[in-house]
């Protein structure tokens, strides 16, 4: 899809997205007009692109996820630049990023943090971990035990962190990158189906093509060029930037289209477990971003179905029967997507 | 085309554009409304073959079938089933409610058809079949008619539910009334009538109607146009009935009424399939048609017999069942008396050219004794010497030699002849009803009061026939199925004394059948005119060539003598030769009257071409006429023909003229953003590049694309259609609509069109022409099921 065009297709700018029926929430600033959006955009992703090679659409997807508020799973074998991207990302945004390397005896205070008596007020405090900023990754998340990535996992879903019987809020915006071994390493505890969901996208980064490599071996023999990354962003702009996703308007035919695409997962023969509610949710929030990074105040199907594989594929379980016949959950979705009718003519339209 | 595109968009305000009244039924009553106004109008359509089928026993079994089917696709539509299986599961109730009333013995549950059961329809077939062949309308309901009338009518409900319904076209639906309706218009004596008529156009409009009110749930469409609608609707009607009116006068062949005779869809040629009624029906012809040839060595001109009425069952004539002692191959007609006759050498050779003659039985002079020549299966029935074709078998353009043989026959040698022992012939020839009306058993009375003599009895008959006032009249009264020759029309004709051959045949045979003689009625074409033609048939042979057409069809009585055979009279004045032993013996104060004396047929006519006595007076050159009403008929059809071709066209240069309409009346952007898109989308359906239901509209772009179909100008013309329909299909209502000129929209819609014609092939071309396939695929629907954008897309 072309950016450009799409911008000038959009023609008039929006700038004022009330009246919409969207509750904007309490604390969160006006989004921003989609000419500043897209300079924005434009910006971070050029900035990625000084460190990772050839991996545009896997950056685009890291931004679209940020800006649908949503957490990234990079899955990938080692060295292919997981983590690179992930803290790339971090990097071109002026805001607080931790990162965690989980370990098998990483605990969950090492995640949210501990209460620690002080002696001197005698009393206890609250030492906030690693998860408290804004972009947290978590590096090889797969390594850790099952309690601790539970731990990550709430905070993730509930963006707060209950230690002692208090609540701590998370910053806005809070994303969390966690990177992953595919499964079959040694030494690992894959994620529970039921975790994998709080994910919204997952991303195979694979490997570069061969000029990509070369330049690769060129930018990164001396010094990492993730050095000269400065933030683009700040993370204010950041906040608006969701904003602007957020008021992004969604059709009732697509709407239809999304959901018919997620019951199209559950009945299909191949699946196990199709695509839940929250994964529904979900896509049409990655729909939206898609929308608003390509210059448009209203989504189309083609963005839900440009995001359903990076969106559905890790959360489907196939069948047994389908696993031996080699199919695997991408060409699932892939099938569903060229199956479901594109609904909605003009029933909206009134004279 | 030049058309301006950009007319100021005051006219639809928004919100006047509700239907003012008239709210339609809600969803889950629509489509039990539609398929109760397609059950209506086929069963007042089907009402007009009262007439055609006796009584109205029938309508019952037919409005069971109608309804069944009606419930049936009803029930599927209410269930939202797609459209392919309504109309099955309607094939199926048609299947299902007939074999329940016809079949049900032979069925599993009395419903499904099981495996005797296609057994069990042959016979029904056969009877059907029989009938259509050998009754004159009004015929006899017999379960066969029953049945093929609820399998017609069924499948024409089928037919016109499938237009109106899942195609959307109620319009279209009319023909299939039209079809059902021209079924009586053709074959009932003054046509179906005035009231025949309005109950059919009453039907048409309902469905319309409730077509109408239906699509009209108020989705957007203006309605303030209604009154201009309105206006040209009545135009359209008045103009309509302007030339119902007035064409009558223009053409000749019409002469009463709404469909008055002119008005059957005759090709020229006598049908002939069922001699009764096309008997009546050709000599009430203004023209002559249907010109054949025959040429004899017989001193005398002959009678040529088509087939023998004998089955008096039902209270009217018509041939006795065919089939239990037919045999086939008709080069040797094996009958003793014949093969003696035939060894004798009384034979006459005649060569007989039927041209477009079509009928199923063959034309033969009386008794033939071997055929040789002609195409085809036949069997013949030793009983009557009928000749009957076989699976499919007619006598349409047939030339075919006939030996055929003659007792001579004196006045003599038939008064000899004793009464007939019952014994010698069929039961079938002699058999009579038990009720007669009383006027045939006083009449007989009268006629044979005191004779004896089976031979004095018949002439007895046929001089009262010739004499005693009656007057011969094709015109005579037709209504009330007084073209056949049951009972009750005989009692009829003895009372006004006025009618045509069939009345005399049948009096007469029925006459005879009182006194105890066996009789029969013999249906074919009296002697013609000569041609002075005469043609050279072997060493020696000349046969003198004669033409018979449609005026010369007649009917004539056969009676039987015991010793002698069967002999045929010619009770009919001015009709036909009187054989020499039916002579009536002049004597002084003889009351036989100056038409009575035969033509003088072995001279040409003054006049030749020149109708006979019966032609009508008002018609001055009939030939010429018949000439000019075939052409006319033959034009009507073409055009009926053409306009069916053209149909799909026609319903596809609309709909994209609606879509024009649409830009050109400005409004929203919005909307002519979408009428752009989608007439794009269709004309690129029709030339071959379909959009996948499944694909969006930048993914079918992309494919266009990709294959080169689109390049350079028009890839940008379609881009920006494409850009427009989803502004307007997928943004916020209260956002700005997609902006562009109209007129630009549609340059683009045509830069794409002439970019894809370009790229099709000619043949391509003209199936997108002639089969648009976009009027056939359904466009994505929306959730309520209904086409999206029918109002003003469709």
């Amino acid at each position: 899809m072309d950016t450009q065009q799409d911008m000038a297709e959009a023609g008039t700018i929006r700038s004022n997205s009330a009246g919409l029926g969207h509750s904007a929430e309490p604390g969160q600033g006006e989004g921003l007009a989609l000419a500043e959006f897209h300079d924005a955009c434009g910006r971070i992703r050029a900035a990625i692109e000084t460190v990772i090679d050839g991996k545009s659409e896997a950056a685009r997807l890291a931004l679209t996820v940020l800006l649908a508020q949503g957490h990234l799973l990079l899955e990938d074998v080692p060295g292919v630049g997981k983590t690179m991207l992930a803290k790339t990302l971090a990097k071109t945004i002026d805001c607080s990023v931790h990162r965690i390397q989980f370990t098998p005896d990483l605990l969950p205070s090492d995640v949210t943090g501990v209460s620690i008596y002080n002696q001197d007020k005698h009393r206890f405090e609250f030492r906030p971990g690693p998860v408290f900023a804004n972009i947290v990754i978590g590096d090889e998340i797969n390594r850790a035990s099952a309690k601790t990535q539970s731990a990550l996992l709430e905070c993730m879903e509930e963006h707060q962190v209950t230690v002692d019987g208090t609540s701590y809020p998370l910053d806005t915006p809070f994303m969390v990158i966690a990177t992953q071994n595919p499964i079959e390493m040694e030494g690992t505890y894959p994620l529970p189906e039921a975790q994998r969901d709080r994910f919204m996208a997952r991303i195979s980064m694979g490997y570069p093509d061969l000029r990509a490599e070369m330049d690769m071996l060129e930018t990164h023999q001396s010094v990492s060029p993730l050095v000269n990354v400065r933030p683009v962003v700040t993370v204010d702009e950041v906040r608006s930037m969701v904003a602007t996703v957020r008021d992004v308007y969604v059709s009732p035919a697509v709407k239809e289209y999304t959901v018919n695409i997620g019951r199209a997962t559950r009945d299909h023969p191949h699946l196990r477990l199709g695509a839940s509610p929250r994964a529904m949710l979900q896509l049409l929030r990655a729909a939206k971003a898609t929308a608003a990074l390509n210059g448009r105040d209203f989504v189309l199907p083609d963005d839900v179905a440009s995001v359903a594989e990076a969106v559905l594929a890790h959360r489907l379980i196939l069948d047994r029967k389908a696993v031996t016949a080699g199919e695997d959950a991408s060409s699932v979705v892939a099938s569903v997507v060229a199956k479901v009718p594109v609904g909605g003519e003009s029933r909206r339209v009134s004279p | 085309m030049t058309v301006t595109l950009d007319k100021p968009a005051d006219r639809l305000a928004p919100g006047t554009s509700r239907r003012a009244g008239g709210r339609p039924p809600s969803p889950g009553l629509a489509p039990w409304l539609m398929s109760a106004a397609v059950a209506v109008a086929v069963l007042l359509t089907a009402a007009n073959l009262h007439g055609v089928l006796e009584g109205w026993s029938w309508l019952f079994q037919v409005a069971v079938t109608v309804g069944a089917i009606e419930a049936a696709t009803g029930l599927a539509r209410r269930l939202e089933w797609p459209p392919l299986t309504g109309a099955l599961l309607g094939l199926a109730a048609l299947v299902m409610s007939v074999n329940a009333m016809f079949l049900a013995p032979t069925s599993f549950l009395g419903v499904i058809p099981g495996p005797d059961t296609f057994a069990a329809l042959d016979p029904l077939l056969e009877e059907a079949r029989d009938t259509v062949v050998s009754q004159v309308a009004p015929v006899l309901v017999n379960p066969g008619v029953a049945l093929a009338a609820c399998v017609g009518v069924g499948l024409i409900a089928l037919l016109v539910d499938t237009l109106a319904v899942p195609l959307q076209m109620p319009a279209i639906s009319g023909l299939g009334l039209l079809g059902l309706v021209s079924v009586p218009a053709m074959i009932k004596p003054n046509s179906i009538g005035a009231a025949g008529f309005l109950a059919a156009a009453a039907g048409y409009l309902l469905l319309l109607g409730c077509a109408h009110w239906l699509a009209a749930d108020g989705s957007g469409r203006g309605r303030l146009a209604s009154s201009e609608h309105l206006r040209r609707a009545s135009g359209i009607a008045a103009a309509g009935l302007a030339a119902a009116l007035v064409l009558p006068l223009a053409i000749p062949g019409f002469s009463s009424g709404l469909f008055p005779e002119g008005s059957r869809l005759n090709w020229g040629a006598p049908t002939g399939l069922n001699p009764v009624v096309s008997l009546g029906d050709n000599l009430r012809r203004p023209g002559a048609f249907g010109r054949m040839t025959y040429a004899t060595d017989a001193q005398e001109p002959l009678y040529l017999r088509s087939v023998t009425l004998e089955n008096l069952t039902g209270a009217r004539w018509s041939p006795s069942p065919f089939g239990g002692n037919k045999r086939t191959g008709i080069d040797e007609l094996d009958v003793p008396g014949v093969q003696n006759l035939l060894a004798s050498g009384e034979v006459t050779t005649t060569l007989i050219s039927t041209a477009s003659f079509t009928s199923p039985w063959l034309l033969v002079p009386y008794a033939p004794a071997q055929v040789s020549g002609a195409r085809g299966q036949w069997s013949w029935d030793p009983s009557t010497l009928n000749i009957r074709g076989e699976s499919g078998t007619t006598t349409a353009n047939q030339d075919y030699e006939v030996r055929s043989v003659k007792p001579r026959l004196t006045r003599d040698i038939l008064r000899a002849a004793e009464p007939a022992n019952n014994a010698v012939v069929d039961p079938v020839f002699s058999e009579l009803p038990r009720n007669m009306p009383d006027i045939i058993t006083d009449t007989a009375a009268s006629v044979l009061d005191g004779l004896d003599s089976p031979f004095e009895q018949a002439m007895a008959i046929q001089t009262y026939l010739r004499t005693s006032g009656f007057v011969y009249s094709e015109q005579a009264p037709v209504d009330g199925g007084y073209d056949q020759s049951g009972f009750d029309v005989v009692a009829a004709f003895l009372e006004e004394k006025s009618g045509y051959c069939i009345h005399y045949a049948a009096t007469m045979a029925i006459m005879a059948r009182i006194a105890g003689i066996p009789s029969r009625m013999a249906v074919g074409y009296a002697p013609g005119r000569p041609t002075g033609t005469v043609l050279t048939d072997g060493p020696g042979a000349d046969l003198k060539e004669y033409e018979i057409d449609s005026r010369d069809a007649h009917a004539w009585p056969e009676l039987f003598f015991s010793g002698v055979g069967w002999v045929s009279f010619e009770p009919t004045p001015s009709r036909g030769v009187l054989p020499a032993y039916a002579q009536t013996e002049t004597t002084p104060g003889s009351p036989t009257q100056p038409e009575d004396v035969l033509r003088p047929t072995n001279q040409p006519r003054p006049g030749a071409g020149a109708a006979g006595e019966q032609a009508e007076p008002n018609s001055p050159a009939p030939a010429e006429d018949d000439v000019l009403s075939r052409q006319l008929w033959s034009a009507a059809v073409a055009a009926v023909v053409l306009g069916l071709l053209l149909t799909p066209l026609l319903l596809r240069r609309r709909r994209t003229s609606r879509r024009r309409a649409a830009l050109a009346a400005g409004g929203t952007g919005r909307r002519a953003a979408v009428a752009a898109w989608v007439e794009a989308v269709d004309v690129a359906e029709d030339l071959g590049w379909a959009a996948a239901a499944t694909e969006t509209p930048r993914a079918f772009q992309q494919r266009l694309d990709d294959a080169g179909v689109v390049t350079g100008e028009s890839s940008a013309a379609l881009s920006r259609l494409r850009a427009g329909y989803e502004r307007a299909a997928y943004a916020a209502p209260e956002t700005p609509a997609p902006d562009g000129h109209n007129a630009a929209r549609w340059a683009d819609v045509e830069a794409v069109k002439g970019r894809l014609q370009e790229r099709a092939g000619w043949k391509r071309r003209l199936a997108g022409l002639f089969w648009p396939a976009s009027l056939f695929s359904r466009r994505p629907s929306g959730a309520d099921g209904r086409r999206a954008d029918q109002d003003y897309l469709a």
